[in-house]
């Protein structure tokens, strides 16, 4: 059987335009700071021209990709560069730590739920309140987040996601073969969560964060003074070479977010349970051609669809029988029997991606036209 | 089609929470915390306090007569303390340079961008020995409380963002990076432990003062002048008036009197640190008195008497400590007697049986302790009665380690219930207090310090 086309008509388009035009004017003229109005439409037309081709071809995963990595690139530039006028280094300096003025990222929240639930304590030196990185605000962002969007968030919203996604398709060939069904790739998700949050209770020390995030590279660190922050450093290095860039491109997996974050494994124990979003498989369609499964970027396709599915995408684009699309508690069709024009506008894959596309773009704002405009004044 | 409708509703709704997610995200911080009540764990932010003093607000004018020079760069409250805080010490810190320190801290009324000028010294007297004056004489022109001779001394010097510290020869011994936070206005100092200072760690008693005034490149502290001039300080009475601008008073002193206190012969006045103890911050069970030297004489002698109650002779040598003899007499007064109080005392004296045991035996006997008072209880005593066996067990509660009995939630009800039981029976109302002391400490080792407090101000209420 061959697939419908989920492309819709320019009157539809823009009416979901239209929709999504509103957080974009609010968020983004409110992230603009002085001289940044520009850059601001720059980027909002970026978005919207995302989008509308997201829309109007029906296409979602290759624009949300390029959505989704440039969000990824233009994250660092930003925050490297607060960083250095605000400390003058990327280093983590003693008064930042002794001030709990670290910035609290999602990637720490379930190393830390347990002894915030049982003893009421954040282990880690961020800030409770007052700033768009402490600890309360991030609670809330990732609160609300998870109700709509479950495990979306790591194809969507997430700033780091976009590094290994983008190498996942940097080359045609797999020229390194992760077998998706392998028992190990299934479990290593919840054994790394398990690990990382057992550890963190055991030692009330973020272990993630000291050890095994690859981020830092891109964001800050400890100074290698001492041997211990010296191999954590080169720990750093290797993990951000290899499980966000070189494996991504040998395997065309997400290997640090499909196997390693904590978040993400959380996400698609809790998330994908509570948000109303998912990928679902009209098994009556499929034809077991395998391209889901030999596509799908973060290891959710075995025999059915596991909950670690990012909402990416990938394998609803490239299904050729149209058997995967984004249903809504259950739902590929909100009103089957509605004129064609409503049925398709309001159909559950159109409003994950508004909601889905306008958390990435409300998390990106800020410093995607601050990147910008670093860049534009760097050349 | 309802069905339908929710779940297009439920799509909206998703769609919406998204951008409400970012948008109440600061603004939901304050419900959040209401309703978490989170902290950051001690370990990241300094360790827990165990004490926190006062300073009064706008008295940086020494004995009240001291000027700021005039310069504007001069910014009021510069020099003014508001809170000193003292922590727990901290052994392999995670995240710090400096696995092992003790952290203070000293709030100022103001942080004043030129802070340039100040000098802020803690002296610290932690162990036997020390000195009672200044690094270099003469320098603060006062002298230290000569029952506290210091044993070190961190001066903190703003602009060069370093503390030094000064052994009580006057030897800087170390220097150490000061950490600011201009939104609370607080300086931050991180003291290795190590050396002398690993001492502390006993959970002694420290002896701190805590002092401001200008700095001088000299004297260390900038000598006073009669006017205050565009540079200089005023508002000196004599060559003698100490340079201090303000000092950490707390309890009965008055900053006033200490720095107005001169004397012609003695050029030097006396600071009288605050008294901190350590480690705990369970300062107010202080307030409750132990027996004085003639009431243990009165025990031992009325212990003498031949005609004594059986069980008023057993508290007696509970009460003096005697802890195996009372053991045995109460034991064989169980025998005798079926007086549930016996049972209360057995309950506590088996339980301190527990300190100096392995650890299996320990819980053995700890647990043996808690039935010794559920048979108590279980024999129906008076109503007094039933308040001391409340009583017992609740200083069982509190000495047990709560990690392994979880007892202290426990053992505050039954210092609370002790004195719902005694105070309609016209107890001393001191006692009662004591009660409600008790449980606020069982509440502090609970770690529930919303309850700790609201004990503490029903046991201030009491008169
Ligand atoms: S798995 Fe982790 S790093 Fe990857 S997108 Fe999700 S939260 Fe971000
Ligand atoms: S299952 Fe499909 S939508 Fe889910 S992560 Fe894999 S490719 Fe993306
Ligand atoms: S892509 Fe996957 S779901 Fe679609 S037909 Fe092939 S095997 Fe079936």
């Amino acid at each position: 059987m061959k697939k419908t086309s989920s492309a819709l008509s320019i009157p539809q388009v823009l009416i979901l335009l239209a929709i999504y035009i509103l957080p974009l004017m609010f968020f983004g003229i409110n992230a603009a700071g002085s001289g940044e109005l520009p850059y601001a439409l720059i980027y909002g037309l970026y978005l919207l021209t995302l989008l509308f081709l997201m829309f109007k071809t029906g296409k979602i995963s290759k624009y949300r990709r390029i959505f989704f990595v440039s969000m990824a690139l233009l994250f660092f530039p930003a925050f490297i560069h607060d960083l250095i006028i605000e400390r003058g280094t990327m280093l983590i300096p003693q008064s930042t730590v002794v001030n709990n003025e670290n910035p609290f990222c999602h990637i720490v929240i379930p190393i830390t739920m347990i002894p915030m639930i049982l003893k009421k304590m954040v282990i880690f030196p961020g800030r409770l309140m007052g700033h768009y990185t402490s600890i309360y605000s991030m609670l809330v962002i990732w609160v609300f987040m998870t109700i709509s969007l479950g495990r979306g968030w790591c194809s969507w919203v997430c700033f780091y996601g976009g590094w290994d996604d983008g190498c996942s398709r940097i080359s045609q060939k797999t020229k390194l073969h992760m077998d998706n069904r392998a028992p190990w790739i299934r479990n290593l998700p919840k054994a790394m969560l398990l690990f990382v949050v057992l550890g963190s209770l055991i030692t009330l020390t973020s272990i993630y964060c000291e050890w095994l995030c690859p981020f830092k590279l891109i964001t800050e660190f400890e100074s290698p003074t001492n041997l211990r922050n010296t191999v954590a450093l080169i720990l750093m290095i290797v993990l951000f070479f290899g499980t966000l860039i070189i494996l991504p491109i040998l395997s065309r997996r997400r290997v640090n977010c499909g196997l390693l974050c904590p978040f993400g494994a959380m996400q698609g124990l809790i998330g994908s349970k509570i948000a109303p979003f998912k990928v679902k498989m009209d098994k009556s369609l499929c034809i077991s051609c395998g391209q889901c499964e030999k596509h799908c970027p973060s290891f959710s396709m075995g025999k059915n669809i596991r909950s670690s599915c990012t909402l990416c995408g990938e394998c609803i684009d490239l299904c050729p029988t149209g058997a995967l699309d984004i249903h809504l508690r259950g739902k590929k069709r909100i009103f089957p029997k509605a004129p064609a024009f409503f049925k398709e506008l309001l159909q559950p894959r159109n409003l994950f991606i508004l909601a889905a596309f306008t958390g990435g773009t409300i998390i990106s704002y800020s410093f995607a036209i601050h990147s910008l405009k670093l860049l534009v004044n760097l050349f | 089609m309802i069905k339908r409708l929710f779940i297009l509703i439920l799509g909206l709704v998703s769609m919406v929470t998204v951008p409400m997610g970012f948008y109440m995200s600061r603004r939901y911080e304050t419900f959040f915390h209401r309703a978490l009540g989170l902290q950051v764990d001690p370990n990241y932010s300094g360790g827990t306090v165990i004490a926190q003093y006062y300073d009064d607000f706008r008295d940086d004018a020494g004995a009240g007569s001291l000027e700021y020079p005039l310069h504007q760069y001069y910014e009021e409250g510069t020099l003014d303390l508001l809170k000193y805080t003292v922590y727990q010490p901290l052994l392999d810190a995670p995240w710090s340079e400096e696995p092992h320190f003790w952290q203070l801290s000293v709030t100022m009324a103001h942080f004043s961008e030129h802070r340039d000028d100040l000098i802020l010294r803690i002296y610290l007297d932690f162990m036997e020995g020390g000195s009672t004056s200044s690094p270099a004489p003469r320098q603060e022109l006062v002298r230290f409380d000569q029952q506290h001779p210091w044993d070190l001394m961190a001066e903190i010097y703003a602009p060069r963002g370093q503390v030094y510290l000064y052994d009580s020869t006057g030897k800087v011994v170390d220097k150490i990076p000061l950490y600011e936070n201009t939104e609370e206005q607080r300086y931050i100092i991180r003291l290795p432990l190590k050396g002398d200072l690993e001492q502390i760690l006993d959970g002694r008693i420290t002896y701190h003062a805590v002092i401001t005034g200008f700095y001088d490149e000299i004297s260390a502290f900038q000598p006073l002048r009669r006017e205050a001039s565009l540079r200089n300080s005023g508002g000196a009475a004599d060559g003698r008036t100490p340079r201090i601008f303000d000092m950490l008073c707390i309890e009965d002193n008055s900053q006033q009197d200490i720095l107005s206190a001169a004397n012609p012969e003695i050029p030097f006045i006396p600071v009288i640190p605050g008294q901190i103890a350590q480690p705990s911050n369970s300062t107010y069970l202080e307030e409750i008195p132990g027996p004085t030297q003639q009431e243990i004489q009165a025990w031992e002698n009325s212990l003498q008497k031949d005609d004594l109650d059986p069980m008023e002779r057993g508290d007696l040598l509970f009460k003096l400590g005697r802890n195996v003899e009372a053991l045995e007499y109460f034991t064989q007064l169980r025998k005798e007697d079926d007086n549930p109080l016996i049972l209360a005392y057995l309950g506590t004296l088996t339980a301190q049986q527990a300190a100096d045991k392995p650890v299996l035996e320990a819980v053995a006997l700890v647990n043996k302790s808690f039935e010794l008072f559920q048979e108590a209880l279980a024999g129906n005593p008076p109503p007094r009665d039933r308040a001391y066996i409340l009583i017992h067990r609740g200083h069982v509660s509190r000495h047990v380690p709560n990690s392994v009995f979880n007892k202290a939630v426990p053992g505050a009800q039954d210092f609370l219930g002790a004195a719902e039981i005694l105070e309609p029976l016209g107890q001393d109302k001191s006692f009662i207090k004591e009660l409600y002391l008790y449980a606020a400490h069982c509440y502090e080792i609970a770690e529930m310090e919303d309850l700790k407090e609201l004990t503490l101000l029903k046991a201030k209420v009491i008169k």
